[in-house]
């Protein structure tokens, strides 16, 4: 549990300087589901506006009145939803690439601060291979793992 | 990926386990909504025994789709790790069967990040391969047929919309492959500063190069960010892109079924089916995609590994019988230039050593004397000249005849962590405590090592930091010793220690290897001036050859040295 709390506190050091990145990310997110969850409606509206159409179409006595305006109508607005919600995710997404590469980046570099720190019977008691693999795999899975979560958490 | 196959073969039982397994796991997919399909009906009807028949298929179904999942990942897994392990093991001992020069051409940073993040990314891959390869063209499939039958009148739009995804997808694939090769050669460079920090890290410390070595640090790190975060860019485009893509299709779909709902009214009530497919084909589509994207990663990677599989050793060994040799040397107009050097570092060179004698090699700073020492040692070939060990082409000896006949102590003594006793079974694997004692009474170490607490099983730290520098050399020729080679080569192996012990060294290698030829290169004529032969080294050439006594009357090089040495050590 308390290396849980650990990791949070190591990622909350490293992220929080993004928290404009974050909130932002948040709003388009936000706007983006509103999109999503809207859309549906208008395409039961469209198959129900249609459905009326066929009906007065098929009844002679109403044919003349029977048009396909609000159909089409419909069908645009269904449309701008994706629009708004595909430009939205693109841009939230590439705020969150943005952070996970670049707080990635700042992890490597502190890290190799941290080891400039160190003194030199750190190196000698832990092997090279290990401290290497720190850099190039461990951090690569950081950023695998940041870039799933992050991904999971907002989009 | 060519490189992969003979590896996933091996592991083919796994293999056929884990794409059965899948497939039963898409029937179970595809399977459950028609089920359910019926169920609803049942419901809606107020059949009990349709429905308790039928929910127990469905249950059955379901509890088939889980398991299939399971054992899926579990004999993927094993196809991926046993893949990686074997290629992993392949790529370590072809690296081993490398010539010195070879190991140099692809630096060891480089080559240690092959055998690791190259190696996980193939692992990765293999691993989704299994997970998603017959998944994906079942499902997409499936779909397709169905939607087809749904609406076959709008088969265009579904085959607009696919082809857009898949440019798309082949669009970003071409892209992220140049960005991920650059990645592979980012983390190299991350890596090659880091590594170069870790080994000189107590010059480093001393000369408060912390700084600098920070600043050169970022520069490389930077890039790997600038690289990861526009592979991160193309991956934001994609999603959005196939989504819009897609609803754009359905708006399209609909609209074409109210233009035409007059003459086809039944349309009107297969949209939703047919919307629900397309949706399906596109998250088939998708991961397709991106499986593909992923692939693209693994071979830049597996092209790596491959790069280094496909090197020849610069150097072969014939095949064939340990023989044994004597200890003679010979040198017959020998020239030998560095790869990539325009010079030559060794001019025409031409000695004999009996077996059995002792030769001293001296002269300036880059007059070519380790490099001479490397070449008995057949860590490079010459350019032109013969050099024959006890009578033989080094060329004509098998590898394990010419280690054994020839051992090498470096004055840079490189020990690996462990025990002392594990260094020096490297040699000899079947040396026994006596031997060791023998070989570090021989080198003057058996003093400091029986006063360690665990003796020969003494750890030896990472860079063997545990030792000081004299210790190191006199452990470095204590595993030079222990085999009783005919030959053993000493290159500046005693310049750490002080003048008795060096003493006590040469007077225990007189008396204990008496039939061994020892060839000292040294800094110090004192080193070796009771050499039996002593050969003076200038600018690439021998330019004199003879014993202390004939040098110092007649070769003007070696009378040079000896004064300004006599001068300053008092050399007697």
């Amino acid at each position: 549990m308390s290396d849980l709390k650990n990791a949070g506190k190591y990622y909350w050091h490293y992220l929080k300087k993004y928290w404009f990145g974050f909130l932002m990310t948040s709003i388009l997110i936000g706007i983006s589901t509103a999109c999503i969850v809207i859309a549906p409606t208008y395409l039961g509206k469209a198959v129900s506006e249609l459905t009326t159409y066929l009906q007065q179409w098929t009844d002679a006595a109403t044919r003349g009145n029977a048009s396909l305006g609000s159909f089409h109508k419909t069908l645009w607005i269904y449309l701008g939803l994706y629009i708004g919600d595909a430009t939205t995710l693109l841009i939230a997404s590439w705020i969150l690439a943005r952070i996970t590469a670049f707080s990635t980046g700042t992890m490597r570099v502190g890290m190799f601060r941290k080891m400039q720190r160190m003194q030199v019977k750190y190196f000698d008691s832990h092997s090279d291979g290990d401290i290497l693999a720190r850099y190039t795999s461990d951090l690569d899975n950081i950023f695998n793992a940041m870039n799933q979560a992050l991904i999971e958490i907002f989009l | 990926m060519k490189v992969l196959i003979p590896y996933v073969k091996r592991y083919r039982k796994d293999a056929y386990i884990a794409i059965i397994s899948v497939i039963a796991l898409v029937f179970a997919t595809l399977w459950q909504p028609r089920l359910l399909q019926v169920v609803m009906n049942a419901i809606l009807k107020g059949d009990k025994a349709t429905i308790f028949q039928q929910g127990i298929l469905l249950i059955g179904l379901a509890i088939i789709g889980i398991i299939a999942g399971v054992i899926n990942t579990i004999y993927s897994a094993h196809v991926a790790l046993g893949v990686a392990t074997d290629l992993r093991a392949d790529l370590y001992s072809k690296v081993q069967s490398f010539a010195y020069a070879d190991v140099e051409k692809f630096s060891a940073s480089n080559l240690v990040v092959r055998m690791t993040n190259d190696i996980n990314q193939v692992q990765q891959i293999v691993m989704a391969g299994f997970q998603q390869i017959s998944r994906i063209p079942l499902l997409f499939i499936g779909a397709f047929i169905l939607a087809m039958v749904t609406m076959p009148q709008q088969w265009w739009v579904l085959i607009g919309m696919m082809i857009i995804v898949l440019g798309v997808s082949f669009y970003s694939y071409k892209k992220m492959s140049d960005y991920f090769g650059q990645t592979q050669q980012n983390i190299e460079d991350v890596n090659t500063v880091a590594r170069e920090n870790l080994m000189g890290i107590r010059v480093v410390k001393s000369f408060v190069q912390e700084p600098n070595e920070i600043d050169k640090f970022s520069k490389v790190s930077d890039k790997l960010t600038k690289v990861t975060a526009k592979i991160g860019y193309n991956f934001a485009i994609l999603m959005p892109a196939f989504f819009l893509t897609a609803n754009i299709a359905v708006a399209i779909a609909i609209y074409i079924v109210g233009q035409n709902v007059t003459t086809h009214p039944a349309y009107l009530a297969a949209i939703t089916s047919f919307i629900s497919y397309l949706m399906q084909i596109l998250f088939a589509v998708i991961n397709g995609g991106f499986l593909m994207i992923a692939a693209s990663r693994a071979n830049i990677s597996l092209g790596r590994i491959g790069e280094v599989m496909a090197t020849t050793p610069s150097m072969n060994y014939v095949q064939g019988d340990d023989t044994p040799v004597s200890g003679n040397i010979e040198f017959d107009h020998v020239s030998f230039t560095y790869p990539g050097d325009e010079k030559p570092t060794l001019k025409d060179i031409s000695f004999t050593v009996k077996a059995g004698e002792m030769i001293g090699i001296v002269g300036a700073t880059g007059s070519g004397k380790t490099t001479l020492a490397q070449l008995i040692a057949r860590l490079y070939d010459p350019d032109s000249g013969v050099i024959k060990v006890g009578g033989v082409d080094i060329k004509q000896l098998p590898e394990k005849s010419l280690r054994e006949t020839v051992a090498y102590v470096l004055q840079r003594s490189t020990m690996f962590s462990g025990t002392i006793s594990a260094n020096l079974r490297q040699v000899k694997e079947d040396a026994t405590a006596t031997q060791m004692q023998w070989a570090a009474n021989i080198a003057q170490a058996s003093e400091f090592i029986e006063r360690l607490p665990q003796t020969y099983d003494a750890p030896v730290e990472e860079r063997s930091s545990n030792f000081s520098g004299g210790q190191k050399q006199r452990l470095s020729i204590t595993r030079g010793v222990i085999a009783n080679p005919k030959i053993l080569i000493l290159d500046d192996a005693t310049s750490a220690l002080d003048a008795k012990s060096e003493k006590l060294v040469q007077e225990a290698l007189d008396k204990d290897l008496r039939h061994t030829t020892t060839v000292v290169i040294a800094e110090k004529i004192s080193s070796i001036i009771r050499a039996d032969k002593i050969l003076v080294m200038d600018d690439g050439r021998v330019v004199g050859n003879g014993n202390h006594h004939q040098l110092v009357a007649d070769n003007a090089v070696y009378q040079e040295i000896y004064k300004t040495q006599k001068a300053r050590e008092g050399v007697k």
